[in-house]
């Protein structure tokens, strides 16, 4: 992916520039507003991340601009100003997720890869299918192979968002915000003892695993290679 | 107030004119009826001769009262009347001569002795009364000029006092307002300069001065609790977060050693970068903290079923309960609802929680449930565990506490502070309780 990041302290510019092409993308950087909404303007991206506090031109005002000329990529702010007024108007801007300083990298590119799946999202599907596993969004079922497999209604949730981002990482933050709709950090492992009851169900008595734990991001499902 | 005067000076003159055009309309209104009457008698009743004595005799009655009158015949002379009185006399003589109507009002004066010679108004006019005979009649005004400056003397001497009372109030009144602003400027100044507990003297609580001194003060109360949150937070800081840091280095240093293989670097990184995690986590939570008790935010806030939450939470919890050996469930649901942000009242009961799932032992049960009484909303969290002793039940809040048999166990010791400093953003507070055994921790939020 093309990726833009305008940040103007120099240090956690570099790590996230390093972070993003050591993942795979193609990364230009701005370190102030104004050269920020030069580039943003004038090139497409696939996605961008943009701080709030920025010299010249400020966050709130590019993304703004960005909207008001019909540009829809995604974008996700950073930002030292966690209360929920600042996020509100962060995502009334129009960006489409707000992640706090300080953060994990691997929740800044989970989130932005899944801005960018959202962005170029199919039709809505009836059921996901990863591997033999497979559910229905409209009876509610789940199927592995050609077992049944019988999950709780959080159960099924959890699952259902990590099948919707499936060979992708979703952080413990983003299952709390999407699963559970709480906007927080959990500091224990909370999370993980949901996962780890999941993985009971659809992956023990099963041959090959498909939810897997990435050390030090969160979780991914995808088909064993 | 200058204002004042003027809107004084203004009645006055008011009052003074119309007082005076008034009662010359009386005497006007007397002259009229009069020389009415002397029409009347002389037509209806008797003749030219009758008046001519009545006249006489009135004259004869009060030469030098209040009325003054002139006969004329036909050819202006004067036949009958105040003919002693050589003003009104002159002046009457003359108003015939030039022909002057009965509309012509005259307005003179006359030199009277009344022991010493005086002189005073009078204002009268011609009448006809039969075959070219006129009558002149006049009415003195020396009650008028009387009552005139009677009026305006008292109109003066009323503006000179008030002039006085008014400057003299003026004065005084910027005297005290000025001795109090200074003291305030004076505290303020003190205050700038660093001492932070000078406050404002309160006299009178109930005037402005006292509202503002109240309000002030209550402001300086809210900024030094600031600072010294501030200044408790980056002592416990510096003492508490050395020691992930240190650990942190040392497993960088570490890594530079030689002979090790790749799965032993590996995972010394990934320790380094758990240690990270830590201090990063628990820097976002002194943050938060930080935020809420500096007042934060309550825009966040929205309706919120106390109830939902509860279950949610618990729902959260369950499986990490379970693992651990103790039953969670959730109690008493109070059906209440709240003004409230919806995040974090889930983060502290989730502390709250989650504490009570680390600290008690195997086979504890764990109950969270709501209750609504006199509008206040009480959330607890309650176990049958081993409970706090009572000496440690106001440490526990403090940031960075952890009991010492419990210094290994995961968490920064942030836990509680977040939950008092949520509950203070909601203005309520949270307490911990001997639960006989066990501890009840209670989340009270007024509604």
């Amino acid at each position: 992916m093309h990726i833009l990041v305008v940040e103007d302290d120099q240090p956690v510019a570099d790590y996230i520039v390093k972070g993003l092409r050591e993942a795979g993308h193609a990364v230009d950087h701005a370190g102030d507003g104004k050269d920020g909404l030069f580039l943003a303007a004038g090139k497409n991206y696939d996605a961008m991340v943009i701080d709030r506090m920025l010299p010249n031109v400020d966050g709130l005002t590019i993304i703004q601009t960005l909207r008001a000329t019909e540009n829809k990529t995604p974008i996700v702010i950073l930002s030292a100003l966690a209360d929920v007024e600042e996020r509100v108007k962060g995502l009334r801007a129009g960006a489409d997720d707000y992640l706090v300083k300080p953060f994990a990298f691997s929740e800044l590119l989970a989130r932005l890869e899944a801005q960018v799946r959202r962005a170029t999202a199919q039709p809505e599907q009836t059921t996901i299918r990863v591997g033999d596993l497979v559910i229905d969004l409209l009876s509610r079922e789940c199927h592995r192979g050609d077992q049944l497999i019988d999950l709780k209604q959080r159960e099924f949730q959890l699952l259902e968002f990590i099948m919707r981002h499936a060979g992708h990482v979703v952080t413990r933050t983003m299952i709390l915000e999407n699963v559970w709709d709480y906007n927080f950090n959990p500091q224990t492992n909370v999370i993980d003892v949901h996962i780890s009851r999941l993985r009971q169900k659809i992956d023990k008595t099963f041959d090959r695993p498909l939810l897997h734990t990435v050390r030090g991001a969160g979780y991914v499902i995808r088909e064993p290679e | 107030m200058a204002v004042f005067y003027l809107a004084f000076l203004v009645l006055g003159s008011f009052i003074y004119w119309r007082t005076s055009i008034h009662l010359e309309n009386e005497i006007r209104a007397l002259v009229d009826s009069t020389l009415k009457d002397a029409v009347d008698y002389v037509v209806l009743e008797a003749g030219l001769e009758e008046l001519q004595e009545e006249v006489n005799e009135r004259v004869e009655h009060d030469p030098n009262g209040a009325a003054a009158y002139v006969l004329l015949d036909s050819e202006c002379s004067a036949i009958a009347g105040s003919l002693h009185r050589s003003d009104t006399l002159s002046r009457a003589r003359r108003a015939c001569e030039n022909g002057l109507s009965s509309e012509d009002w005259i307005r003179y004066s006359e030199s009277l002795i009344e022991g010493e010679l005086m002189s005073h108004g009078f204002v009268g006019r011609l009448q006809e009364v039969r075959d070219g005979y006129q009558l002149f009649y006049g009415r003195s005004i020396a009650q008028l000029e009387d009552t005139k400056s009677l009026i305006a003397s008292a109109l003066f001497w009323g503006f000179m006092i008030l002039l006085l009372l008014g400057g003299s109030a003026g004065v005084l009144m910027s005297r005290v307002i000025n001795s109090r602003l200074e003291h305030i400027n004076r505290i303020s100044r003190e205050i700038r300069e660093g001492d932070l507990t000078q406050r404002i003297r309160v006299d009178h609580a109930g005037d402005e001065f006292g509202r503002l001194a109240i309000n002030l003060n209550e402001m300086m109360d809210q900024i030094q609790q600031l600072m010294e949150g501030m200044r408790n937070v980056s002592n416990s800081l510096a003492h508490d977060l050395r020691t992930p840091l240190t650990r942190l280095r040392n497993h960088l240093e570490e890594l530079r050693g030689k002979d090790q293989s790749l799965e032993a670097r590996d995972s010394k990184i990934d320790q380094a970068i758990g240690e990270a995690d830590t201090l990063l986590s628990t820097f976002s939570a002194l943050l938060r903290i930080a935020q809420l008790e500096s007042g934060g935010s309550r825009g966040g806030f929205s309706i919120t079923s106390i109830d939902r939450v509860i279950a949610d939470v618990v729902e959260l919890y369950e499986p990490l309960a379970t693992a651990s050996g103790q039953v969670l469930s959730t109690g008493g649901a109070s059906g209440a609802s709240l003004r409230a942000d919806r995040d974090l009242l889930f983060q502290a009961i989730c502390n709250l929680v989650d504490n009570a799932v680390k600290y008690t032992p195997v086979g504890s049960r764990i109950t969270v449930s709501s209750l609504l009484d006199d509008g206040r909303v009480s959330i607890a969290v309650t176990d049958d565990g081993e409970g706090i002793p009572v000496d440690y039940r106001e440490k526990v809040f403090d940031r960075f506490y952890r009991r010492e048999s419990h210094r290994g166990t995961a968490g920064n010791g942030l836990g509680l502070s977040l939950v008092a400093a949520v509950a203070k953003l909601h203005g309520g507070q949270v307490s911990l309780k001997d639960n006989y055994p066990g501890v009840n921790a209670v989340l009270a939020i007024p509604q």
